[in-house]
């Protein structure tokens, strides 16, 4: 769940680019809710959805060359919706939309982050995202869907990836009645699901350097309009891949006065495919080591107890290395920290290995950057 | 000898004398003052318009080093930022950007240009740095917090609404413009409307423009100027080490009639493109200087010939020959000290006001930056103070050697300088025709890229070389006049010309300085004079259209306001219209230079038109075989370019490079930046641009009195939306010569400025003399002499003095007219100027330089009228 670190990432990116410290316009254009009842149709809930304000197509995944080297990555589409679109377009750059994306690649061998960020409109065909087939892309990174596999594209100066991905369960809807409650609002919600486990083949180029790589990934897909409370002040996303098939997601949203966000919630994914929600009460997740950004001082999580009675899981999550932090100053302004993750503990009541990523936002300081 | 010892003896020796002659070391001092004051304005006013210019260019590139900019026109496909976008894989940043300028229409009904920036809000961060006026004010880095985003007011206006803006601090303040006030563009021939988003501080790219701009998102830049599809430059950012790397590739895939250049290559070509310009009005300051040189010159002559005896008595007395000169050398440096400085610090107040004079022919003719303030640097009052000193030194050479060859026993002969003088006027004489044979065969020299070293140096050599012949003239001139002045003046005719002959050498050097400032006068009033009546004829008589229309925009200064072609067609269906011919011009990177590219109507121009051309060609003739790749260029262009007719000309298109005939030279004094004009219809074609400058309509003779109805039924035609402007020929030339005069206006004040410090070398030299006569004005009271004799014979001197300067300065000043005219002004902007001498104004000039150097001698003769008969005779 990225929701808020999202949708205050587009706004804060719309707010610095414009450079103005009353960046919100009169919003013209009304948006759709994401209310419950919501039915989903795939492949067509993987295109883009124009009516919705805000939309992020996340993947992330862990990988390993033929020659042992290992490798986290994430790749992030963002689109958000302006707020007075262009009505008669007499300039390509008439702005329906914003563009935004991060790639992060986590060289886990050699202990070493690297990411990129772009920020693009539709103009030139600089960016886009498809309302008739799942194709997205911003500048020459893109994701998309060919027949019922999936390409993944994209590069900076020191790594770039090829990969192809293929889905071996079905997606799952997160929350309740099609929609992931985030605050006890009408509308404070979105609709999201995920594909947890994607096989992942393919290429990574690491400083000029191509080699074949072989994974696991993990896609989110959230869409919706509406502002989470101001009370919020920041959350932990966790989506772990277990080497006995089965899959773990939980979103806890923090609020200010140092509570959780009831809403807060998660989803277990059984080895047959079938999910299960967990509410706020069904899980329990403790932290146990931390460390300080040396950048943005933030000082974040580095380890977790995780355990669910109603999933049967006991778990201890480790981040793989600490610096996996990213400063968006370009696209989006938020620092927050996306980290590949390994873990061991039991499941089932059997030992169990897995790896997984982690997104933490709200321990650095105000998102306050400057360009 | 001890420094205290030398201390003491400067003191008595040479301090007092200068106190004792207070006018003319003050007269002197502001001589130098003058000359360095001038010359440090005009260097500051200079460095200012460009580094404005690099300020800007700066400012609005950001941290960019590469740039993709088209070589003809101002704007260009956007489409190649396809081609740009995948170099983001090898870390290149790029930003495409508009920058154009704009008629701002103001809420008192005046209009003023303005820039309007189009940048792509959401580009890289490297490229932009600015912040709004009221995070400036606070210091604080602009920033959103949670609060900043969920907290505004949701009435606000974004710069991602449709048709908003920001706009630069100083514009803002000037027109008392806030946030959600509305600005009003004049566009091409329409009338824009935008909302102000916010007020940009002085910072980064707010301050480009000297915060005279408006800055939009590009969507929004697009609509208003209606170009959607095009765009200025793309700004890009490399890796360091990627840059050439990105260079080869995007010369490799972008199309041929892109540049990619540097910011820093945009400030070269702006140097270059304003290099003849400045260099000359440099060059002009060093009139002001020479006069100033030669001042100093003729007080240290004067003080050494009028001290020799003085001298003699030290040398006697057993004071070295090095003391003597270190002495004098000392006096000369203080002066020059004095004027030097006092140069700088009048020079430094002047700077504004020289800015201001040549701030708007840098925008007519060179680039539109507004320039309110001048902008010194320090290196700047260095070098005027080295100028300033270092020529004080040189002028003040000569007389130092002359005081250091004193030897004792001349103590007790006065005048033994005065024969030393008469014995060298011969070879003065051929010294100074050997230097003006010099200056002949330099003046067929050809310029040194460009700039016409020759021509200066020709210059320089003939002003001296005329100078070392008026010892030889005087001394032929004033016996002559002792013979015939008694008849018209009395005894006091031949008591100033004697006098006069019987201190040569001070005469000479009076009369030189004086011919010299006289020259300068002269000169330039024959070339702008030559000049204005050049542009005038050739206005009436290529200027043959009754009306010139153009758009609002284009009328209030925007080079790039244009109409649509479809406009040339409604204007021919007017009744009273015989033709009308569209022209378009754009600008045009040739090798490295500005020029311009325009296209003209040939066919109608034929039929219609009279250009005149070199080859003496009829307009007809030359006209009718413009078709296809062929042009006409104009003569600046050709001279620049070093062309002929039947060369040809490269021009870069969309479609490749393109070569053009060069049919005929045509006479132009529009720019010296230099036109190609190639047939319309093919321009057309090439650039797939249909839209013109301005239209030329020619009425059928019977309509041509009713000029102004036929005006106004073409306006009216317009009325519905349209914003346009249709000048008669009559306004049009009226137009011209206004432009013509504030250029030339800054020439003017150097002129004025070179016969004032004359008048002071005059009025110097005068006093000398009468202090010189003191004992024999004082023999004639005592023999009865008047006072008002006495004063008469200053006045007659002066006038003597006044007289030959005119003369000689008639003489050298139509030398340094051809040299101007047909050297200098060729060389450096290419332009055919018809001789001409504003007989009015030398004749009034010359009159006036007469009564003012007869004024000049009031104080002297005032001095002379004091003589007391019994002081002075009890010395003899």
């Amino acid at each position: 769940m990225k929701y808020k670190s999202s949708y205050a990432a587009c706004l804060a990116a719309i707010a610095i680019v414009a450079n103005v410290a009353s960046p919100v316009a009169a919003a013209n254009k009304q948006y759709r809710k994401a209310l419950p009842g919501y039915v989903y149709h795939f492949p067509q809930d993987h295109f883009s959805h124009d009516e919705f304000k805000t939309e992020w197509w996340y993947y992330t995944g862990h990988l390993e060359s033929k020659d042992g080297k290992r490798y986290g990555y994430e790749l992030t589409f963002f689109r958000t919706g302006a707020d007075n679109p262009a009505i008669d377009k007499k300039s390509a750059w008439g702005l329906d939309n914003f563009y935004l994306a991060h790639f992060a690649v986590s060289d886990l061998s050699g202990k070493k982050f690297y990411f990129y960020e772009k920020l693009n409109r539709a103009a030139l065909g600089l960016a886009g995202a498809s309302q008739s087939a799942y194709r997205v892309h911003n500048e020459n990174w893109s994701a998309m869907q060919l027949g019922d596999k999936y390409v993944l594209k994209a590069d900076g100066p020191d790594f770039a990836i090829d990969l192809l991905l293929t889905d071996l369960k079905h997606p799952v809807v997160h929350g309740k009645d099609g929609v992931s409650q985030k605050a006890n609002c009408v509308g404070c919600a979105s609709h999201y699901y995920s594909m947890t486990r994607l096989e992942t083949r393919g290429l990574i180029t690491d400083h000029g350097k191509t080699s074949e790589v072989r994974g696991l990934s993990w896609m989110d897909h959230e869409f919706g309009s509406n502002q989470l409370t101001e009370e919020q002040s920041g959350w932990d996303w966790f989506s772990l891949q277990l080497d006995d098939n089965r899959e773990f997601m939980a979103y806890l949203l923090r609020r200010a006065d140092g509570t959780v966000e009831k809403q807060s919630s998660g989803t277990i994914v059984e080895a047959d495919g079938s999910a299960r929600h967990l509410g706020l009460g069904d899980f329990v997740v403790t932290p146990t080591k931390y460390w300080v950004s040396p950048k943005s001082k933030g000082k974040y999580p580095m380890g977790w107890k995780l355990s669910s009675k109603v999933a049967d899981l006991d778990v201890t999550v480790e981040s793989e290395m600490p610096d996996q932090e990213l400063n968006t100053k370009r696209s989006t302004g938020v620092t927050y920290w996306e980290g590949a993750v390994r873990l061991s503990g039991k499941s089932k009541g059997k030992a169990v290995k897995g790896a997984g990523y982690v997104e933490m936002t709200g321990y650095a300081q105000k998102f306050a950057s400057k360009i | 000898m001890s420094p205290a010892a030398f201390i003491d003896l400067f003191k008595r020796f040479v301090l007092r004398d200068l106190a004792h002659n207070k006018m003319r070391s003050l007269l002197t001092v502001a001589g130098i003052a003058l000359g360095v004051s001038v010359f440090l304005a005009i260097s500051i006013a200079n460095s200012t318009a460009l580094s404005r210019f690099g300020d800007t260019v700066t400012k609005v590139s950001g941290k960019a080093n590469l740039e993709v900019a088209p070589a003809v026109g101002t704007v260009f496909d956007e489409s190649v930022i396809r081609d740009i976008a995948p170099l983001t894989s090898i870390g290149v940043k790029y930003s495409p950007i508009i920058d154009e300028n704009v008629i701002l229409l103001r809420r008192d009904s005046e209009t003023e240009m303005v820039q309007l920036v189009g940048i792509d809000m959401l580009a890289d961060p490297d490229f932009k740095t600015y912040q709004n006026e009221e995070a400036d004010a606070k210091a604080e880095p602009v920033g959103v917090t949670d609060d900043g985003v969920a907290g505004k007011a949701a009435s606000d206006v974004s710069v991602f609404s449709p048709a908003t803006c920001l706009v630069g601090a100083n514009l803002a303040q000037r027109l008392d413009v806030r946030k959600g006030s509305e600005v009003k563009l004049y566009v091409d021939d329409r009338l824009v409307s935008l909302t102000v988003a916010d007020v940009m501080g002085g910072g980064g790219l707010g301050g480009a423009y000297s915060g005279n701009l408006i800055i939009a998102d590009i969507a929004c830049a697009q609509e208003v100027l209606q170009n959607g599809g095009k765009v200025s430059r793309i700004d890009l950012i490399c890796p360091p080490d990627a840059s050439a790397q990105v260079e080869t590739k995007l010369r490799a895939s972008l199309p041929p009639d892109l540049r990619i250049t540097s910011p820093e290559g945009r400030m070269e070509q702006a140097h270059k493109m304003t290099r003849s310009f400045e260099y000359n009005l440099l060059a002009l300051t060093f009139i002001a200087l020479m006069v100033g040189m030669f001042l100093i010159y003729n007080t240290m002559t004067i003080t050494v010939l009028r001290r020799r005896p003085e001298i003699g008595t030290l040398r006697a007395l057993g004071v070295a020959k090095t003391i003597v000169m270190r002495m004098f050398l000392l006096e000369a440096l203080l002066l020059g000290l004095l004027g030097t400085t006092s140069g700088i610090l009048v020079g430094r107040l002047m700077a504004d006001g020289a800015l201001k004079a040549v701030s708007k022919t840098f925008q007519q003719f060179y680039f539109k930056i507004p320039m309110e303030s001048a902008d010194p640097r320090p290196e700047q009052y260095l070098l005027a103070f080295a100028v300033g000193m270092g020529l004080t030194m040189i002028a003040a050479w000569p007389p130092l050697l002359e005081a250091s060859s004193v030897s004792p026993a001349e103590a007790t002969r006065r005048n033994s300088q005065e024969s030393r003088l008469r014995r060298w006027q011969w070879p003065f004489l051929l010294i100074g025709a050997a230097l003006l044979g010099l200056a002949y065969v330099l003046s067929l020299q050809p310029a040194i890229s460009g700039f016409p070293v020759f021509g200066y140096l020709a210059a320089l050599l003939s002003i001296i070389g005329c100078a070392s012949i008026v010892p030889f003239l005087l001394a032929h001139a004033l016996p002559v006049l002792s013979r015939y002045l008694p008849t018209l003046f009395g005894v006091e005719g031949r008591l100033a010309a004697t006098t006069l002959n019987g201190t040569l050498s001070r005469t000479s050097v009076a009369a030189a300085s004086l011919m010299i400032g006289i020259a300068m006068m002269v000169s330039l009033a024959i070339m702008i004079s030559s000049f204005r009546k050049t542009v005038t004829l050739w206005i009436d008589q290529s200027f043959q259209a009754d009306l010139w229309m153009q758009s609002k925009a284009k009328a209030m200064g925007n080079k790039s306001g244009r109409l649509q072609g479809a406009v040339i067609d409604e204007v021919r269906k007017v009744p009273g219209v015989a033709a009308a011919e569209g022209f378009v011009e754009r600008r045009l990177d040739i090798g490295g230079q500005q020029a311009f590219l325009a296209a003209a109507d040939f066919d109608v121009l034929a039929e219609h038109g009279n250009q005149l051309f070199l080859s003496g060609r009829s307009n007809k003739e030359v006209c009718k075989q413009l078709v296809g790749y062929r042009a006409m260029i104009s003569e600046p262009f050709a001279v620049r370019k070093n062309l002929k007719r039947g060369d040809s000309v490269t021009v870069a298109t969309p479609q490749g490079d393109k070569s053009f005939v060069v049919e005929d030279i045509y006479y132009d004094y529009a720019s010296d930046l230099g036109y190609v004009i190639i047939p319309r219809d093919l321009y057309k074609k090439l650039y797939g641009d249909d839209s013109v400058t301005s239209i030329a309509i020619y009425l059928e003779p019977d309509s041509v009195p009713r000029l102004d109805e036929v005006r106004k039924a073409i306006l009216d035609r317009f009325k519905a939306g349209r914003h346009i402007s249709i000048a008669s020929t009559l306004e049009l030339r009226s137009e011209a010569i206004r432009i013509f005069d504030r250029t030339f206006a800054i020439t003017y004040a150097l002129h004025t400025i070179a016969v004032t410090v004359a008048l002071l070398s005059v009025m110097n030299a005068l006093f000398a003399l009468t202090l010189e006569s003191k004992r024999e004005f004082a023999i004639l009271r005592y023999l009865g002499a008047r006072k008002a004799q006495l004063s008469r014979v200053v006045l007659l001197q002066a006038a003597i003095l006044g007289t030959v300067g005119n003369i000689g300065g008639l003489g050298l000043g139509y030398v340094l007219s051809l040299l101007l005219i047909y050297v200098i002004n060729k060389q450096s902007f290419g332009w055919s100027v018809q001789y001409s001498i504003p007989v009015d104004f030398i004749v009034e000039s010359g009159i006036l330089v007469l009564v003012t150097a007869i004024a000049s001698g009031i104080p002297p003769a005032r001095l002379a009228a004091r003589t007391l008969a019994p002081s002075v005779v009890r010395d003899e």
